[in-house]
């Protein structure tokens, strides 16, 4: 893993004399790499964020309440489930939706194996990292996980998809709030294709880690080298996550999906690498 | 509490409290999975780094099981994403919609392997699709 581009910086996101350009030439470039990279996210945020603005001010809360959750939660599940939840006790509110969160443990550990040298920058790295994870949502983590695997994306490339991504939601939940029903008057038109965004950007981004997809780095497709050479285990771990999350979803339990997905998943790897190694 | 105020105390408290709990979900773990390869780094020398042998040795042990996370929050998030909350006519075309568009955009992302023209793709096919089981209907 790992493997430096001609002209990119590796893992970091730092000048280390690798590269054939001035540093901060590179360092724009990967941020401008990571903005472009946040558009599919930005795209399926926008009406996202847009739903829960309008939720939001058909539950009672003023503009200002919807676009301070958006801005200190920036989690959709729990934002839904906060504005659901108006009429319920403030601290059973409260549990609910930081229960939702509780996935987003998974991700750092993941990305980190990506993002190791940081350790060593001292305090401004740590600060870097502490601020990268603020932005850590499903979106960005699926993006990221993948590009990150490749080697050559680091913090500051994390760091423009991350602001994209947070500049999309933050305005989507303002046009949603403040647009209000004359948003509702222009989406139906659009919803259909709005709608499908987040699980567009999915498929683009699963594909390739189960073996397909044919384009190259270049144009958008990095194939993460670890699952590329293991897709058996890959397969399997995606094909127990689909069933458990979607036997979630039929019995009612829609936010436990990524949990139960996530668990069955890496166990179904887990179980066929053993079977496929003996 | 006035109506009239812009923002109520009680749900700034509930909302500054689930937003730093979010924020230590998404922080802690990442921060000390940092921190565990920090130490590693500094017992073994270049460990830590991407492509380096302890980042292969990572990935075979304990790390072998992180590299299936990603594939199977994505597939969960796929199919919640996709599935109807709720079932009834409208949720039943709205999820063949969804099927023809997943189909479409899997085969974008197969043979073209851009992510961006997937998630175009994707869109464009649930429009389509959309419209014509309306039309049927």
């Amino acid at each position: 893993m790992g493997r430096s581009l001609p002209g990119q910086q590796v893992g970091h996101g730092w000048p280390t004399g690798r590269t054939d350009e001035p540093g901060h030439q590179a360092l724009r470039r990967l941020q401008g790499r990571g903005l472009l990279d946040g558009l599919p996210v930005a795209v399926g945020y926008f009406p996202t964020a847009a739903a829960f603005g309008l939720a939001a001010r058909q539950a009672g809360l003023q503009p200002v309440e919807a676009l301070l959750m958006s801005a200190l939660i920036y989690a959709g599940a729990s934002q839904f489930a906060l504005v659901g939840m108006m009429q319920a006790p403030a601290l059973a509110a409260a549990g609910v939706a930081l229960l939702l969160n509780l996935r987003h443990a998974l991700y750092g550990p993941v990305l980190a194996r990506h993002l190791g040298p940081l350790a060593r920058r001292g305090l401004r790295g740590w600060a870097q990292a502490a601020a990268c994870a603020f932005g850590l949502t499903d979106e960005v983590f699926a993006v990221a996980s993948v590009r990150l695997a490749g080697g050559s994306f680091g913090l500051r490339w994390l760091a423009a998809l991350e602001l994209v991504a947070y500049g999309s939601w933050l305005a989507g939940t303002l046009a949603g709030a403040v647009g209000g029903e004359a948003l509702l008057r222009v989406l139906p038109a659009a919803e259909p294709a709005l709608g499908f965004a987040l699980p567009a950007l999915f498929v683009g981004l699963l594909v390739p880690m189960l073996g397909g997809g044919q384009g190259p780095p270049s144009q958008g497709h990095q194939r993460p080298a670890g699952l590329a050479l293991d897709r058996s285990p890959t397969r399997a771990a995606a094909a127990a996550a689909a069933a458990a999350a979607a036997a979630c979803v039929l019995v009612g339990m829609g936010s436990w999906a990524v949990v139960a997905g996530a668990a069955a998943g890496v166990l179904a790897g887990e179980v066929a690498g053993r079977w496929g190694r003996r | 509490m006035s109506p009239q105020e812009p923002v109520r105390a009680w749900l700034a408290a509930v909302v500054a409290a689930v937003g730093l709990g979010t924020y230590l979900a998404r922080a802690l773990p990442l921060l000390a999975a940092l921190r565990r390869r920090g130490a590693a780094a500094s017992g073994e020398g270049f460990a830590g780094r991407p492509g380096s042998a302890g980042a292969s040795a990572d990935a075979a042990g304990p790390g072998g099981r992180l590299e299936l996370v990603a594939p199977s929050v994505m597939a969960a998030l796929l199919v919640s994403s996709v599935l109807p909350a709720r079932w009834g006519p409208e949720a039943l075309a709205q999820l063949a919609a969804h099927l023809v568009a997943l189909a479409v955009s899997w085969a974008v992302a197969r043979l073209r392997g851009h992510l961006g023209l997937t998630v175009l793709a994707g869109m464009a096919a649930a429009w389509a699709a959309r419209a014509v089981v309306m039309a049927l209907r």
